[in-house]
């Protein structure tokens, strides 16, 4: 009874009318809401089918392409990172370029006056690209005005005369370690670091693995598991790792912008008891909207699958499962600062978090699913809901990860109660 | 389980500054009064009596509870805070239910005691009215009702007819000592008015000490012979002010009927019988406390 009491208590109002149209808002822009144009389609060996690409481990294909990249960035002196989440462009001073361009050589048996000469060579050109326009292609835009767009390539002709090759000589352990070099002359985040070398390694993907994907779409996924999955990715990092802090903090401050703090807490109910259902009204305020949104989410495809076997409660288990835990840790954040400050400061302290933790994640959505993620990332794009046997290899680690949220709400949650029961006491009184 | 509550030597500060020093009191069932100025610590007292503060020293005990008891002690009390409010959006009928629902009551109960209450307090067509279209009486009267919501044997109220007109104000001290029939009512106030008309027990609280406990009539007694009236011209007023304490004045043209507290007697006075604002005042005066008289009567 008490927890209908704090459910009307929490949804009666505009900010809960608010937080509902900013998870509708918020989860249609990322175009969620309708996948009715997004069909599995089944592997067909007589059509011709692009079954997209894959990335692996494969020496061969990941050294040339990752020294290209390297050379490429190395001449225009611009190396793209992300050192904390956010890109950066690093311009690396001479001392520096001297020690990658070393690497280069060290990798290509180039010798390093070579490579400076071409680099000397791309300024060049670049600079009469800008100051002279020799390289400017002007193009008339239809609307009377023109499009002037630089010639590209630059890096690429360069290359060409160099005749870029790895030493046949040089391992890939060799190899990884050197460009492990560059990232750290980077200061980290580059697409060199040996863990993200991987992703130079395009492959096709076979006919014959297309078919096995698709076997565990409809087998392990039964269609509607994966779109369930995009949805709760989306909804846990847009919405629900920040938003259910409002609802926290409202109804935590209810009680002291109403005065009545000390009626109540005069009264004989339990603190654990008031917190736990204030808690859990959160919860259900906040959740009740994303399950909605996650079944009309995935209706959408229901009949896409005609004869199929679907499974019907995906989205309810990846929104308890998944989302649940964001919604959790936000909530408790929210409701324990805010008892043991008075203040709304838990807003601003998980606004910072889930800013830094979206950010953090930005290189890596397709599986940034490490332990302390606050919003773990599960996603690669509008065929995210391919990707069964990705989930399957990372489960263990969301699982780890979801856990390890949901124990640490239920932590800050028996916080609160002790602090509430501070404060009915006459503790805290410094705050005054 | 007995129906008193004692309090022994008791003690509390705010940081530095001392808040109640060594107060030492017994209250039985009924009325109690507990009067002194703003600042004197009666919030204080209350607060800590309704464990809402912790003590630094001292004992309490309130109908046998060690108030440190906090789970049992919010069983028994009923409180009234100074700032009374409730959720504006919440109507009458809700806001009660949802403290009754806080104080352990089920959904028959909950029903049946409302309709007491609000019925008690004169509220019950005001039932589905939003808190915040409530007049300030109606509020007050509100505040009762849902301190009574668990039958409580200990009733705390502070302040409680600050801002009230004088027809509410009898209203709701007519409800207190209805009320008080059954059980503790401490009734913490600096209007002598409210004290006079309800309290046959009473306590003197400044700067955190007790200077009186007793009943109203040996309060009076104290002031007896110490009260006059006299009559003077306007122009001899300012003098007047500087040598007496004066607790009432009333114009008439240019003369002033001046009522004034003294020990010694004077010439041309006459004795009046003591009223309890008087006496308050003099036993503030007589213990020393700093007064701000100025010819201007502090107190309502």
């Amino acid at each position: 009874m008490l927890f209908w009491s704090e459910l009307k208590k929490t949804i009666a109002g505009i900010p809960y009318l608010l937080f509902v149209i900013v998870v509708v808002i918020a989860l249609n822009s990322q175009g969620v809401l309708n996948f009715s144009n997004d069909k599995v389609i089944e592997p067909n060996p007589t059509a011709n089918q692009n079954y997209g690409i894959k990335n692996e481990e494969i020496p061969e294909l990941i050294m040339p392409a990752a020294i290209e990249a390297l050379y490429a960035e190395f001449l225009e002196n611009r190396y793209q990172t992300y050192p904390i989440g956010f890109v950066k462009y690093v311009k690396l001073n001479d001392d520096e370029q001297r020690k990658v361009a070393e690497i280069i050589a060290a990798i290509t048996n180039i010798e390093i006056e070579k490579i400076y000469a071409s680099q000397d060579s791309c300024s060049d050109r670049n600079d009469n690209a800008i100051v002279v326009g020799d390289n400017a292609n002007i193009q008339p835009d239809g609307n009377g005005g023109f499009v002037i767009s630089l010639e590209s390539g630059i890096a690429e002709e360069v290359q060409k005369d160099l005749e870029l090759s790895v030493r046949k000589d040089m391992s890939y352990s060799q190899f990884k370690e050197l460009m492990q070099s560059v990232d750290d002359i980077l200061g980290g985040g580059s697409n060199y670091a040996a863990e993200s070398l991987i992703g130079y390694g395009h492959v096709p993907i076979t006919y014959e693995e297309a078919v096995r994907r698709y076997e565990l779409v409809k087998n392990r996924d039964r269609f509607t598991g994966g779109y369930a999955r995009l949805f709760s990715d989306y909804a846990v990092a847009m919405t629900f790792s920040i938003l259910p802090v409002f609802l926290a903090v409202i109804i935590a401050m209810k009680d002291k912008r109403a005065k009545m703090s000390e009626l109540i807490y005069i009264r004989k109910i339990s603190s654990a008891k008031i917190i736990t259902m204030r808690f859990l009204a959160v919860l259900a305020a906040a959740m009740l909207p994303v399950i909605v949104l996650s079944y009309i989410s995935n209706i959408s495809i229901w009949n896409l699958y005609p004869e199929m076997k679907l499974d019907y409660l995906a989205p309810l288990k990846y929104d308890l499962g998944w989302i649940l835990p964001s919604a959790m840790i936000t909530a408790a954040v929210g409701i324990c600062l805010t008892e043991l400050t008075d203040t709304p400061i838990a807003v601003a302290v998980c606004a910072l978090w889930w800013f830094i933790d979206v950010n953090l994640g930005m290189k890596s959505v397709s599986a940034s699913c490490t332990l302390f993620r606050l919003a773990p990332r599960h996603n690669s794009g509008t065929k995210s809901y391919f990707r069964t046997q990705d989930y399957i290899d990372h489960f263990p680690k969301i699982l780890a990860n979801r856990l390890l949220f949901t124990g640490l709400s239920i932590v800050l949650v028996v916080g609160t109660i002790f602090i509430y029961e501070a404060k009915r006491k006459g503790k805290f009184l410094w705050k005054k | 389980m007995n129906n008193i509550i004692e309090i022994k030597n008791l003690n509390k500060f705010y940081g530095k500054k001392q808040a109640l020093s060594d107060v030492t009191l017994s209250i039985k069932p009924g009325m109690f009064g507990l009067l002194g100025r703003n600042g004197a610590g009666k919030t204080t007292l209350m607060r800590t009596l309704a464990a809402l503060l912790q003590k630094k020293s001292g004992s309490v005990t309130i109908c046998g509870i060690p108030i440190e008891n906090e789970k049992e002690i919010r069983k028994i009390i009923g409180y009234l805070p100074q700032e009374f409010s409730m959720y504006p959006s919440m109507n009458v009928m809700e806001a009660m239910d949802y403290l009754a629902l806080l104080s352990g009551l089920n959904k028959q109960e909950r029903r049946e005691r409302i309709e007491v209450l609000l019925q008690k307090v004169n509220l019950t067509e005001h039932r589905k009215k939003k808190i915040r279209a409530l007049s300030g009486g109606m509020k007050r009267r509100l505040g009762i009702a849902q301190a009574l919501l668990n039958n409580p044997k200990v009733l705390i109220v502070d302040e409680p007819t600050a801002g009230l007109d004088p027809e509410e104000r009898i209203r709701f001290r007519n409800l207190l000592s209805e009320v008080a029939e059954e059980r503790i009512v401490i009734l913490s106030t600096h209007i002598v008015g409210d004290i006079e008309a309800t309290c046959e027990n009473i306590a003197i609280l400044d700067s955190g000490k007790v200077l009186y406990q007793g009943t109203v009539h040996n309060l009076l007694a104290v002031a007896d012979g110490k009260v006059f009236t006299k009559t003077v011209d306007r122009k001899e007023l300012p003098t007047l002010k500087r040598d007496l304490m004066i607790t009432g004045m009333h114009t008439q043209g240019r003369d002033v009927s001046v009522r004034f507290l003294t020990e010694h007697g004077t010439s041309n006075a006459e004795a009046c019988a003591p009223n309890i604002e008087d006496a308050y005042m003099f036993y503030l005066k007589k213990n020393g406390a700093e007064l701000e008289v100025n010819g201007n009567v502090i107190l309502e």
